[in-house]
């Protein structure tokens, strides 16, 4: 007796079709799986076992084979276990699947025979949605995730009893496509830019920021506000488009964070791990590779506040993901590569102390400890900050004046306007803003004249830049000049742009 | 009583009652290198191997709690070797336990069906 239901598994952030297979016959009785399971996947024979019977179904106590093909990739989770079920139940004729119905089935099993969510629904079905997949039978708690799969039924299924009988007469109903009309504008700004007093300079600074989506290193004293600009930043980023949506929800899926009840991630992620994180944490890793928080913060913000208290070569993995936009991840098993198109926001202080550069406290702190603080940050991880800027201690009188800052919401429309220039700009390319162009692009689009060039050679030489260096200059000009809703790039853009490259010559000067 | 006279005594008190409900004798007692089988019946087309337990109280557990993982493995392997040597391929084959209550009153039977199998055998070895 022979039963075949078709599920699905994940190799980083691709799903691909895996046939079970059950075999029953006779001999020794028992119940095995083969196909290189896990842990959880072997202990679906008691989730299954138990989930027929008490479904009121008869569980044969045979020789039963299960085989999860193709046989050589690792199983794990619990997601098999409904495909297990249908394909015993199958294979005794209990269920009667029709030949032209052949769904891809994913869920966990609980005892009782109901039917519990699973992870990575979304990135499973949109690799295995096509022609010869049209239908899926889902948890009715992935539902909605589900359904922003195109080209695809999907059948909700809240019980292994149920499910069996609304097939068996030919009963089953489609979910309806997501009525609701997605609205990615409607973020409500918990924290708002008119909250922070003065610091003119640094609001500016995260402006062009999130303009062009620029990584930004903020440098002061303990208690000036670095921390509260940054939690505002996500007020003033354009809303997610659906595209980016669906990319953040695919990475969301397969660590498990998805609302049941939206279905698709809605706002740009704002990741903010603590400076004890590992470098495998950081970056995504594992046995069986899982995301990272760099890919978590994808489309988005990733938050390091106090940089220089993470370990140096936790650090250090971030480079070149920084510069690709992704991060290849090599493990015995195999190599995945994920996405990781983040903005960098970093915070810290310029010593140990705190007080360095402070005109109103004495630092304590000594040369040497001074230079072993800033020495935890790189010359090449400091590079590739596009915007430097120092964040000082605000004085009493802007502290306790009534007056408030200019608000999000305004601060947001000029961002708007800017990144709608760049999207018409760059709608051939496959980015979104100034900060993505590769260097092949950058003289097309950031063309400057022979002063501006006079210009940036001086700065070149007093300031000992690199070339990563000028190349980020020339981005954040461009950033400047959209935001001036200006064609050219001007020279005060230049300027402006040198200005915040030069706090490396104030503090790692040595 | 001995525990020998105990465990004959329960062997054939279990029979009676299998033998009652229609299933025919094989064979008792049967030898393999691996170990015994108490009682080897024909229930319709399927072979059991009844492993009979006996208590005379429950102080020590119930009598199925004593059917451990390595006599499983025994009744198991002992079953390969009785379908190897009858040089049967195909066959229909189930493990049951009986339980023999032994405390006052008259003694009882609790036939289970189908107590153990071949799962997870890798952990058996």
């Amino acid at each position: 007796m022979f039963g075949k239901i078709k599920s699905s598994g994940l190799v980083g952030i691709n799903g691909y079709i895996i046939s079970v297979e059950v075999d029953i016959s006779h001999g020794m009785p028992g119940f095995e799986v083969v196909g290189l399971p896990d842990a959880a996947v072997k202990e679906a024979r008691e989730r299954v076992r138990s989930a027929i019977r008490n479904s009121g179904f008869y569980f044969p106590s045979t020789r039963i084979i299960v085989n999860l093909a193709p046989a050589d990739t690792r199983k794990e989770g619990a997601t098999y276990d409904l495909a297990i079920a249908c394909a015993i139940l199958n294979a005794t004729g209990q269920l009667n699947i029709k030949d032209d119905f052949s769904p891809v089935v994913l869920g966990e099993l609980a005892l009782d025979g109901e039917i519990r969510p699973v992870t990575g629904v979304l990135p499973m079905l949109l690799s295995v949605a096509g022609k010869d997949n049209p239908s899926a039978v889902i948890p009715v708690q992935n539902v909605k995730e589900a359904l922003h799969v195109k080209n695809m039924k999907i059948y909700p299924a809240s019980s292994l009893r149920e499910l069996v009988e609304a097939i068996n007469t030919d009963s089953l109903h489609m979910a309806d496509a997501a009525e609701d009309v997605l609205d990615f504008d409607n973020v409500d700004i918990e924290e708002d830019f008119e909250a922070v007093r003065g610091q003119e300079g640094a609001k500016r600074a995260l402006e062009i920021a999130a303009a062009g989506g620029h990584n930004l290193l903020m440098v002061g004293p303990p208690g000036s506000g670095k921390t509260m600009l940054a939690k505002r930043l996500p007020s003033i980023l354009p809303p997610l488009t659906y595209e980016e949506a669906i990319e953040i929800t695919k990475i969301y899926s397969i660590s498990g964070n998805i609302d049941p009840n939206d279905g698709i991630v809605k706002k740009r992620p704002f990741r903010s791990p603590h400076h004890t994180v590992s470098d495998v944490a950081l970056v995504g890793g594992g046995r069986i590779p899982k995301p990272g928080e760099i890919s978590l913060a994808h489309n988005g913000i990733l938050f390091l506040d106090e940089l220089p208290e993470f370990k140096k070569d936790v650090l250090e993995v971030l480079r070149q993901p920084i510069e690709d936009g992704t991060i290849l991840i090599s493990r015995a098993n195999g190599t995945i590569s994920m996405p990781c198109r983040f903005m960098l926001i970093a915070s810290m202080n310029p010593c140990p102390c705190g007080y360095y550069g402070d005109p109103n406290h004495h630092c304590q702190c000594s040369q040497q400890q001074i230079m072993r603080y800033l020495g935890k940050i790189s010359a090449p991880l400091l590079d590739r900050f596009d915007l430097h800027i120092e964040v000082p201690a605000v004085d009493f009188n802007k502290l306790a004046s009534r007056e408030k800052g200019e608000s999000s919401r305004s601060i947001r429309e000029r961002v708007l306007a800017a990144r709608q220039i760049q999207v018409e700009r760059y709608k051939e390319k496959s980015i979104f803003c100034n900060a993505q162009l590769i260097s092949e692009d950058i003289n097309t689009y950031c063309e400057i004249t022979e002063k501006q060039k006079e210009i940036l050679k001086k700065a070149f030489e007093m300031l000992k830049m690199s070339a990563r260096a000028y190349s980020r200059i020339l981005k954040v000009s461009r950033t400047l000049a959209d935001i001036d809703q200006s064609r050219d790039i001007q020279d005060k853009h230049i300027m402006e742009a040198i200005q915040y490259r030069s706090l490396d010559r104030d503090y790692w000067k040595w | 009583m001995n525990k020998r006279e105990i465990g004959s005594r329960a062997e054939k008190l279990v029979l009676d009652y299998l033998l009652g409900k229609g299933m025919s004798l094989v064979a008792q007692n049967y030898i393999s290198p691996y170990g015994e089988a108490d009682i080897i019946l024909m229930d319709g087309d399927e072979f059991a191997f009844v492993e009979v337990k006996a208590r005379r109280s429950d102080k020590f557990g119930k009598p199925a709690e004593a059917v451990t993982k390595s006599k499983m493995k025994k009744y198991l392997l002992t079953a390969q070797y009785f379908f190897m040597n009858a040089g049967m391929e195909d066959y229909r084959v189930r493990f049951d336990v009986a339980e023999v209550y032994l405390t006052s009153g008259s003694p009882w039977v609790n036939y289970i069906q189908n107590a153990y199998d071949f799962s997870g055998i890798e952990e058996f070895y």
